[in-house]
């Protein structure tokens, strides 16, 4: 009977043993975001259909980082896929791509003050004046024309295809279309398509240099029907074809086109970070910066001081970090930041 | 590693006709209905069932990623299902038997949205035809089995928004023989050759896929004559074209120490393939991925103290596993995904059972306790600043358990569950994660029976203390709900 009772108290020992505590530690808070001079947006997509995906804010001339300021001001979740962010009239507008709603922030205390819906799958916003702006999409097979007065969509474009980047230049609304081999212009005054300029398979972004000039990315594509993709100069006001430089292979993917403050030097990701000069003719022989361990899905330049963030996802199932380098090269450290931080914008 | 899921019914012989009808009704439009047919003569039994189950599943829920929290009802969830499972059961004579079984099944759902979305336009049908065939021969020292099986399963899964309309298709062969042989009364032998052919179609495969695996498997079975002690010993070996598959092996033992306290011990190599998914999805699909592979052990004891009316068991067990070569898919190169034999997992915990029951005269009372306490991490750096060295693995809870009290009396019975789900992490980084939940289930039944035919009358109530929690990430768990119903048994 002893031994029966021994045994039985060991047992509901072990049951009550915990070894290893399960609640996890909340995150301190960093730094207060009024302070900063300037502001470096890191745009973070989060887990597809998580919901978690979160705006980082650090200040490019200091060091301090606010890992999630949507959520350091506002209680309810940012939405799924956080595509993009673009600075109008002061405020900050935010595409969350799998939520199919534009979130407007404002640019001073942060908190949301409309949210814009009625889209397919949004991706970016460019205004063309104050009142109005137009949004990408990836499933829509459209462009959506946004009211900016009262932030509601006001009517929609015909465009099949996966819309992505685009640019007001000229008085034009340059449209890239990762689905086609077009980039498209439409004319803002009367929403049509009025043109289309062949610049290379499945556009996805653009930059505009100290000329004027527009260069386009195309991104080739990898799978399926193999193709290989371009970096093409534009002539905004002719709509005509300048320079277009092929990419060797289709599984080079090249995105995420970027440009430095003064204009005159690209910046992209393909096989690690490249660089070439406005005025060469021929993509770069070396790597500028290798991707290493970094699994590479954002990139921006800071026009003031010419630093080079690169967003690296890791294994799209944790925070992802910003890893900074000088304008020649050099690392300098990296950033914790939200998951698959996939762009930065500077104000 | 993994492992099955045996389906068995009861099967009783020479009952003639017999019925069970079972009608429900719940919350969101839950409709099911089974109906079960069975004929059975001295030799032989044909059974057949049929369910359909149909629910609009249009539930509120509290919405925690909006402002407020307002609540909301789920929209595009619904879902139809019915299926048909027939079986026959032959006593061919005094020593052979056969039986076969036939089952079909049609699911069609709508998916939801999730909470940060607001709408949803994917839905998924699944549908599967399954036959097997069993022979058995019953000799004077050796059972012997023959054993054959199709299988035919279809996935379509489609959504006009993202333009996807994807069909997966894959057929199974399967052919088994084995013999359990009686060398002595305490030696014992089993022998099994198995042989399993495999073809699935999805359009990311490009074209389709086959798969041949031969299996042999031995096992050897020692009790001591007072049958205080037991001991077996087993191994598998499974040949595959161009792939080196290690050999399985397991090793386990059973000990009666004193009348009421058995202690048992395991210990096992693992492995599993991967999947045709993994070799040929296109892009990404890696084929020369190796197995995942490791070893697992366990140790344990039960406790069984019986009295006058009252009966007192308990386990509990230990287990300790690691496995290296686990795959996962990472983004490579250009960002396409691809299938790495990337981390190394460690997995340990207790797990224990209690259960205390009472029968005296009319009055039957059961009560359960079951707990677990598991940590399973990644021991493997990815990289050399890799945070997710040694973090649990997502949606893997460290403390659950769950207590069930049923209590019967005559005619009536009550049943209480209780369950316990402790945090879980959903990123790699345990950086995320979802709150800890419990639920809270009732269940009431009445059950009367004129002649041969008796009528239950069920209650149930779902989620009594109206939870909001979530099983995945950003997916709505339904509030409190309700399921009445009545089932019929004739014979």
């Amino acid at each position: 009977m002893k031994t029966k009772i021994i045994l039985l108290a060991l047992t509901s020992l072990l049951f009550t043993i915990s070894c290893r505590k399960d609640k996890p530690t909340d995150p301190a808070l960093t730094c207060d975001p009024s302070a900063m001079n300037r502001k470096v947006f890191i745009t973070n997509e989060g887990k597809f259909l998580a919901g978690n995906s979160s705006v980082s804010l650090y200040d490019g001339s200091g060091g301090c980082l606010v890992e999630n300021i949507y959520a350091f001001r506002n209680s309810s979740a940012l939405g799924d896929v956080c595509q993009s962010l673009n600075k109008i009239n002061g405020n900050y507008y935010i595409v969350v791509n799998n939520s199919q709603k534009i979130v407007v922030m404002d640019g001073s205390n942060y908190i949301k003050t409309a949210e814009i819906t009625g889209f397919t799958s949004p991706r970016y916003i460019t205004p063309v004046s104050s009142t109005k702006a137009y949004v990408s999409d990836l499933f829509g097979n459209k462009l959506s024309i946004i009211n900016l007065g009262n932030n509601s969509v006001s009517g929609t474009i015909n465009l099949a295809g996966w819309t992505e980047e685009m640019y007001y230049s000229n008085g034009k609304l340059f449209v890239s279309n990762s689905g086609s081999n077009y980039l498209y212009v439409i004319d803002p005054t009367t929403n049509a398509v009025a043109d289309s300029i062949p610049v290379g398979t499945n556009s996805n972004s653009i930059r505009e240099d100290k000329n004027g000039k527009l260069w386009v990315l195309c991104g080739g594509s990898s799978w399926g029907t193999l193709a290989t993709g371009a970096l093409t100069r534009i002539n905004p006001a002719t709509n005509s074809v300048e320079l277009s430089i092929p990419f060797a292979s289709a599984y080079d993917s090249p995105s995420k086109l970027n440009i430095n403050g003064s204009k005159d030097t690209l910046y992209y990701i393909s096989n690690g970070i490249q660089r070439l000069a406005i005025t060469d003719n021929a993509l770069p022989a070396n790597t500028f910066i290798p991707a290493g361990n970094a699994s590479l899905y954002g990139l921006g330049v800071d026009p003031v001081d010419g630093t080079i963030y690169i967003g690296d996802a890791k294994d799209y199932n944790q925070k992802g970090q910003a890893i900074r380098y000088t304008r020649n090269g050099t690392l300098i450290d990296k950033l914790t930041v939200g998951i698959a931080p996939n762009g930065f914008y500077f104000y | 590693i993994g492992g099955a899921i045996h389906l068995n019914s009861t099967q009783n012989f020479n009952k003639g006709l017999a019925l069970r009808s079972g009608s429900f009704y719940g919350s969101f439009g839950d409709l099911q209905q089974n109906l079960d047919l069975c004929y059975s003569k001295k030799r032989f039994i044909t059974s057949t069932k049929f369910f359909y189950h149909k629910a609009e599943n249009n539930f509120p829920f509290y919405n925690i990623t909006e402002e407020g929290h307002p609540l909301r009802t789920q929209k595009h969830a619904q879902l139809a299902q019915y299926g048909l499972m027939q079986e026959n059961y032959f006593i061919l004579s005094s020593r052979q038997k056969l039986n076969t079984h036939f089952w079909f099944q049609d699911n069609n759902r709508n998916i939801p949205p999730t909470l940060t979305q607001t709408t949803n336009s994917s839905r998924q049908k699944d549908f599967s035809y399954r036959g097997t065939a069993e022979w058995q021969r019953t000799g004077d020292r050796a059972i012997w089995f023959l054993r054959s099986a199709l299988f035919n399963d279809n996935i379509l899964y489609t959504d006009t928004t993202y333009r996807i309309n994807e069909p997966s298709v894959s057929t199974s062969s399967i052919s088994e023989a084995e013999s359990r042989i009686a060398l002595s009364k305490q030696h014992r032998l089993n022998l099994i050759v198995n042989n399993t052919w495999y073809k699935a179609y999805t359009a990311s495969y490009n074209m389709t896929r086959e798969q041949e695996r031969i299996a042999v498997f031995a096992a050897y079975h020692f009790n001591t004559a007072n049958e205080r002690l037991y001991i077996s010993a087993n191994a598998r070996q499974e040949f595959m074209v161009n792939t080196a598959i290690p050999l399985t092996w397991s090793l386990s033992a059973e000990a009666r120490a004193l009348k009421w306290l058995l202690f048992t011990a395991n210990a096992n190599r693992v492995f599993r393939l991967p999947t045709l998914n993994d070799q040929f999805w296109n892009p990404g699909g890696n084929p020369d991925l190796r197995p995942e592979e490791g070893y697992s052990e366990d140790a344990g004891l039960k406790i069984s103290i019986p009295r006058k009316n009252v009966l007192f068991t308990s386990s509990l067990n230990l287990f300790n596993r690691n496995i290296t070569n686990w795959i996962v898919w990472v983004p490579g190169i250009n960002g396409i995904y691809s299938p790495q034999n990337m981390l190394s997992v460690w997995s340990r915990g207790m797990e224990t059972k209690w259960e205390l029951a009472y029968i005296k005269n009319k009055l039957n009372i059961k009560f359960n306790l079951n707990t677990s306490y598991v940590v399973s991490t990644n021991e493997r750096k990815s990289s050399p600043g890799d945070v997710t060295f040694q973090k649990q693995l997502i949606y893997t809870p460290q403390y659950s358990g769950s207590a069930n009290l049923s209590v019967k009396y005559a005619s009536l019975f009550v049943n209480y569950n209780h369950t316990y789900t402790g945090y879980r992490y959903t990123l790699a980084d345990n950086t995320e994660f979802l709150e800890p939940f419990q639920t809270l289930n009732l269940r009431f039944g009445y059950t009367c029976t004129i002649r041969k035919v008796s009528f239950s009358l069920i209650a149930k109530v779902n989620n009594l203390l109206n939870a909001r929690y979530q099983v995945i990430q950003n997916y709505a768990m339904p509030l409190r709900n309700y399921q009445a119903g009545i089932i019929i048994n004739y014979n």
